[in-house]
C-alpha cells in the first residue's frame, strides 16, 4: 500500500493510479524512485499487540521515509478484578463450548449406556486446565497483564 | 501607399475558405517515434497521431494560442505506455477535464484546449477517450 500526502491530508492507495499528475497514463508501471518523486510512499504497520496496544492515525515518518502508524497503549475503564471477570467468562465460554461436544455422552449415559471411559477422561482433563487458567486470571495484578492472557483456541 | 492590411469591411461574409486557414487549423502529423520527448507543435497542425508502440513519451505541446484545440490521436499499442503531458509555457496549469483515463488497451483521442496562452500563467485542458474506426457507417 502507498500513500500520499496532500494539503495536509494523507489519502491511502491500495494501489498506485494510473494517472497522476501531468502523467496521464502509465504512472502505476513507472518506478518506487518516480513514485516518491511523485509524493508516493510506502505505508508501513508497526509489529503490534491488539490485546494491550493499538494503531493510531497514519502519519509521515521523516526517519524512515514512510507513512506508518503510531502504536499507542490501550487504557482500560474497568478495574482489574472487572477485566479478570471478563476474561474468564470468555475462558469458561470456550471450554464450556468444548465440553459441549460430548455432552451428548453424558446425557446417555443417564439414559443406561455408558460414556467411554476416554471422554470421561478428556471432560475431566478439560476442567482441570480450566481451573488452571482461572487461576492463572486470578493471579495477574496489572491490567495490562489481564488484558494480554491469551485464551486457548480449543476449535 | 500600400495596402498590408485587409480590413473586415473588405472581406464578404462567408469568405474565408478552408484553404485559406492555417495549417494550424487543418493539417495533421504523423508519428511515429515511440520514446522520449515528442514535440507537438500546434503553430503546424491541429491534429497529431501517434502509430507506434509508445513506451515512456512526454508530449511536449508547443506554440498553443488561446482558444486553440488540437486532437492528439493515440492509434498504436499503449500496454507499455508512460505517457506525460508537456509544454513550452514558462508557467502552466495542464488540466484534466471530466473523469476518464487513458485506456492503454484501447485506442485513445486526447483533445487539448487552451485556455490561456499567458506564458507566465498559460491553463490547457485535456480531456481523453477511446475511440475505435468504424466503417460500417
Amino acid at each position: 500500500m502507498k500513500a500520499i500526502q496532500i494539503d495536509g491530508a494523507i489519502k491511502r492507495y491500495t494501489t498506485i493510479p494510473k494517472a497522476w499528475g501531468n502523467v496521464i497514463g502509465g504512472f502505476d508501471l513507472l518506478s518506487s524512485t518516480d513514485w516518491e518523486a511523485a509524493g508516493f510512499y510506502d505505508v508501513v504497520a508497526p509489529d503490534y499487540d491488539s490485546a494491550t496496544q493499538k494503531l493510531g492515525d497514519l502519519e509521515w515518518d521523516a526517519d524512515s521515509s514512510t507513512f506508518t502508524y503510531p502504536v499507542i497503549n490501550k487504557t482500560w475503564t474497568q478495574t482489574v478484578a472487572e477485566l479478570k471477570e471478563s476474561k474468564i467468562a470468555s475462558l469458561k465460554s470456550i471450554y464450556n463450548r468444548k465440553l459441549s461436544e460430548t455432552d451428548w455422552y453424558i446425557i446417555r449415559a443417564q439414559e443406561g449406556i455408558a460414556a467411554p471411559q476416554d471422554v470421561i477422561d478428556a471432560r475431566a482433563a478439560l476442567r482441570t486446565e480450566c481451573g488452571t487458567k482461572e487461576a492463572e486470571i486470578n493471579a495477574l495484578t496489572t491490567k495490562k497483564a489481564v488484558a494480554s492472557y491469551s485464551l486457548p483456541n480449543l476449535y | 501607399m500600400a495596402l498590408t492590411k485587409v480590413t473586415s469591411a473588405v472581406l464578404n461574409d462567408d469568405a474565408v475558405s478552408y484553404d485559406k486557414l492555417g495549417a494550424r487549423f487543418t493539417e495533421k502529423q504523423d508519428i511515429a517515434t515511440t520514446s522520449g520527448t515528442i514535440n507537438l507543435d500546434a503553430s503546424s497542425y491541429a491534429i497529431f497521431e501517434l502509430t507506434g508502440t509508445l513506451t515512456t513519451v512526454t508530449l511536449n505541446i508547443q506554440n498553443m494560442k488561446k482558444g486553440q484545440a488540437i486532437d492528439i490521436l493515440l492509434s498504436g499499442t499503449l500496454s507499455s505506455a508512460v505517457l506525460t503531458l508537456a509544454d513550452d509555457f514558462t508557467t502552466s496549469s495542464i488540466n484534466k477535464v471530466g473523469s476518464n483515463d487513458l485506456d492503454t488497451s484501447a485506442t485513445n483521442l486526447i483533445q487539448v484546449l487552451c485556455v490561456d496562452d499567458t506564458d507566465s500563467d498559460a491553463i490547457l485542458t485535456w480531456a481523453v477517450a477511446t475511440y475505435t474506426t468504424d466503417t460500417s457507417a
